[in-house]
């Protein structure tokens, strides 16, 4: 589903440290794996190299068949779907609505299936009392909600998803996580969020400074505070 | 008002976009078409000509009633344009001291004719053009700027700029209450911080605006702000279009606030 192999990012061509360096994992079907790595770790910088964001200095990567290349880039973004840190950088239509929307008309679906589809997953989210409302006016719970909503609509089969537990209050992340448990997709979890991760992930890829530092599941890994201490958690 | 109450209220005009009334069921196309020609017709009035104006009230006193606008948004944003004029209009007052008539002992002169009919001439136009946002949604027209001839570069910029205008005052407005819980003596920044803080703002408005750019193209946009179909043009939106143009056409060359003047009753 998920293949990466020899990937190495970096920013700019006189940096000295490469942000990822020789990143090679797989993720099957179906599963969710957890990316855990204290902070400037690369766990972004690698959700947004595999939907293509970021160009690699070099390595390869392969999602559902379709290489991430810049002339693949558009049929790969309707097979994986990312969801923002920041939800607030994710919402730029007025409405709820619209900006579910967003995606299906970038792909020409015509405006029976963008009202039905978008109804649809409103209603799966259990969001559907939002349709109308601007999307700068929800609150933080709701904003990752809207934004889960624009990315689920397109029915990927690869679900991004960076630090989805920030900005969060404790109901709002019960309900994200009920959420999340229940969908089928391939996750991908950027976090920081440890009870996130053994809750909905049963394998964590530890990164540190660029690199895997420990791949396992991920209750073994959690258990381990040696590695968590060496990893800056 | 607070820099973040400003920040609150700026989408009060997307918001009554969002409404329903027979001139918000206009095809937008129509009603973007009537606004240009409205416009159009206003800025061709000669400078001295003020009598021939007033009838365009007209238009967004039934608009705004058509549409349930309320005024005071409208004018709280006209008075934002208002100054502007104002400084080309006194110019004219004070420059243009020959007398046009006289009112009993007072004498009008021809600035203060032309300052007349260049407040009104705004007044118009910013009206119409407030009307029309606040009766359709920015990223339709946006569409129909596109769909009528100008270049998708430009309407982009628009929809964009209209869009974050309210993110950009949220950030300046967290920026500057970070700030004044610093500096709680002052009333304001200091012209030593206001070049560190505009820097802070741009640079932050820039990456903000990067991510929002990544957010849109992981979700497939290819520079086109794709609006709800193509709905029809009915034959209301070509009524609501041609009549307006007409009466504006009209009302150019037919005076009618003297020909109401000369009626003997």
């Amino acid at each position: 589903m998920v293949q990466v192999t020899n990937l190495t990012v970096q920013y700019a061509k006189t940096d000295e440290q490469a942000v990822l360096q020789d990143i090679g994992f797989s993720v099957p079907a179906g599963e969710r794996l957890a990316l855990i790595g204290s902070n400037g770790a690369g766990k972004s910088t690698l959700l947004l190299t595999l939907i293509g964001v970021i160009k690699p200095l070099r390595g390869k990567m392969v999602i559902n068949d379709v290489p991430v290349q810049e002339e693949r880039l558009r049929e790969l973004r309707q097979k994986a779907g990312m969801v923002f840190q920041n939800p607030e950088d994710q919402l730029f239509m007025p409405t709820v609505q619209d900006d579910i929307a967003f995606g299906l008309r970038n792909y020409g679906f015509d405006e029976q299936s963008v009202e039905a589809r978008t109804c649809a997953i409103l209603e799966r989210l259990e969001i559907g009392h939002l349709k109308a409302r601007m999307s700068h006016k929800l609150s933080g719970g709701e904003k990752r909600m809207a934004a889960l909503a624009g990315v689920l609509v397109m029915e990927p089969s690869l679900l991004l998803l960076d630090e989805p537990s920030s900005f969060l209050d404790p109901r709002s992340r019960r309900n994200l996580m009920t959420v999340l448990a229940s969908l089928p997709q391939t996750m991908i979890i950027a976090t920081h969020d440890l009870d996130l991760a053994l809750a909905l992930c049963p394998r964590t890829l530890f990164l540190k400074t660029g690199r895997i530092f420990a791949d396992g599941p991920t209750g073994e890994l959690l258990r381990d505070p040696a590695l968590l201490e060496q990893c800056g958690l | 008002m607070s820099l973040y109450q400003g920040a609150a209220g700026i989408d009060r005009l997307e918001r009554l976009a969002m409404g329903d009334s027979p001139v918000h069921r206009l095809h937008p196309r129509a009603k973007l078409l009537a606004a240009v020609a409205y416009i159009g017709v206003v800025i061709s009035f000669p400078s001295y000509n003020v009598s021939g104006l007033v009838p365009f009230l007209l238009y967004p006193a039934v608009a705004m009633s058509l549409s349930g606008t309320p005024y005071k948004p409208l004018l709280i944003r006209l008075l934002a344009a208002l100054p502007f004029s104002l400084m080309g209009g006194l110019s004219n007052l004070l420059l243009i001291r020959e007398t046009a008539f006289s009112l009993g002992t007072f004498n009008v002169t021809w600035g203060m004719v032309s300052f007349g009919s260049i407040m009104l001439k705004t007044l118009l136009t910013v009206l119409a053009v407030l009307i029309l946002i606040a009766t359709t949604s920015f990223i339709e027209i946006g569409h129909q700027l596109t769909a009528i001839g100008l270049p998708k570069i430009m309407s982009l910029q628009l929809v964009m700029t209209y869009r974050y205008i309210s993110v950009l005052l949220g950030e300046a407005a967290s920026m500057f209450t970070a700030y004044i819980l610093r500096a709680p003596n002052q009333k304001g920044i200091k012209m030593k911080d206001m070049s560190s803080f505009l820097g802070q703002l741009i640079l932050r408005s820039f990456d903000r605006a990067e991510r929002v750019y990544q957010a849109m193209k992981c979700r497939g946009f290819q520079g086109t702000y794709l609006g709800r179909g193509n709905r029809k043009f009915r034959p209301a939106d070509y009524g609501y279009t041609l009549g307006l143009l007409a009466a504006a056409l009209g009302l150019r060359f037919f005076n009618l606030s003297v020909f109401f003047g000369t009626i003997r009753l």
